[in-house]
């Protein structure tokens, strides 16, 4: 764990110097709660809408809630989930937060919950990162790090164990 | 045995037997909807001519793209989570037919014309398959197209901003090289079954 801290104050540092850092896995911690692997998609300049996945893990013994997003790569920032409604998908804003479970976890993964941005000031370029800042109704603001992928990343191509993605991301490595 | 466990274990029964039931009737539901897409049930006819504007500015329709399998799915560049999966599933399907996938031509039609002019889409298009094209039109040329594929889609306004989202069937068609729908992937295919389903047409 001390290892993937080290690691995480590496991205934030790259992160903040807005350089380009290697596809590692990178967690944020505080308090009881984790932010882990927080991602983003590469856009084209002329799209004016992004995507912010990560997954939140809570060791305390009390809930928490994620009730906002604070970032200045986009006019707003809000919380979002996609819907299936049969074979049709909807986009809705989450009212009153998405709630983290004492001892548990959440993900916003594509096709469910996400961090939308509206209105992207800045193209998202993959390897790139950017900052914002999660809001908690316990915890209070946790800053931190996503790293942008290919377009169609379906998971980060760090952090994730099980799964060999590097077709996925070789395939739109442009 | 007590006689709440007896009816624990009825009722336990009665919820797997009544959700088989439930798995049956929606597997068979879906199985309609494939083989009315596959041309099995001719009462309800999918696809058909189109006049769009591919992302290059070209006048294109139907018939610039027989002769190629095509895969067709409708969606928008606003949505940053749905459509890119997809996107990002069907370039996948393409890489796993390897030498075949010549013969596959991806395309997206945007549902969204309003935003998605075809400027947006030639930025948009390349960052997923260097092959995929996109197409836009008029609101109604959108429509007709919509409407010939059974493709659902709505403005969803939000009251407290200026901007807007799309609600929309999320389908991808495989056509054939003559034009005609020969299997619906629904959301959620995975890149193998795509790209499963794909070689099985091609061998005829
Ligand atoms: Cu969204």
């Amino acid at each position: 764990m001390a290892i993937v801290r080290g690691l995480a104050a590496l991205v934030i540092a790259a992160g903040v110097l807005g350089g380009a850092v290697p596809a590692q896995a990178h967690d944020h911690v505080q308090g009881s709660l984790t932010i882990v692997h927080p991602w983003s998609r590469a856009t084209a300049p002329s799209q004016k809408a992004g995507g912010v996945f990560l997954v939140i893990q809570n060791a305390g013994d009390r809930p928490d809630r994620l009730i906002g997003i604070e970032s200045d790569m986009a006019d707003i920032a809000s919380l979002h989930a996609s819907i299936r409604d049969g074979d049709v998908v909807k986009m809705r804003p989450v009212k009153g937060g998405i709630e983290v479970p004492a001892k548990g976890e959440v993900a916003l993964a594509p096709g469910g919950k996400h961090v939308m941005l509206i209105g992207l000031r800045e193209q998202l370029i993959k390897e790139s990162t950017f900052p914002l800042t999660l809001i908690f109704e316990r915890a209070g603001p946790i800053e931190v790090v996503a790293v942008v992928e290919s377009a169609g990343a379906r998971r980060p191509a760090a952090g994730d164990p099980e799964h060999d993605h590097d077709a996925a991301t070789a395939r739109s490595g442009k | 045995m007590k006689k709440s466990t007896r009816i624990g274990i009825l009722l336990a029964v009665l919820v797997i037997a009544v959700g088989a039931g439930l798995a049956q009737w929606l597997v068979i539901r879906n199985d309609d909807v494939t083989k009315a897409a596959s041309g099995l049930i001719t009462s309800v006819e999918i696809g058909g001519p189109f006049a769009l504007t591919d992302h290059t500015g070209k006048q294109v329709t139907e018939k610039d793209y027989l002769g190629n399998f095509t895969l067709v799915f409708f969606g928008y560049t606003f949505c940053p989570d749905v459509c890119p999966t997809e996107l990002g599933d069907i370039a996948l399907a393409l890489d796993e037919l390897g030498d075949d996938s010549v013969a596959v031509t991806p395309v997206m039609i945007s549902i969204d014309p309003e935003r998605d002019t075809p400027e947006v889409l030639s930025q948009y298009v390349s960052l997923f398959h260097e092959r995929l094209i996109g197409l836009t039109g008029s609101p109604e040329a959108i429509k007709q197209v919509a409407d010939a594929y059974r493709i659902f889609y709505k403005r969803v306004d939000d009251p407290d901003y200026s901007y807007y989202l799309m609600d929309h069937t999320s389908f991808v068609y495989l056509l054939d090289p003559e034009g005609n729908v020969a299997s619906l992937l629904r959301y959620g295919t995975s890149p193998e079954e795509m790209a499963s389903i794909i070689r099985q047409h091609m061998r005829g």
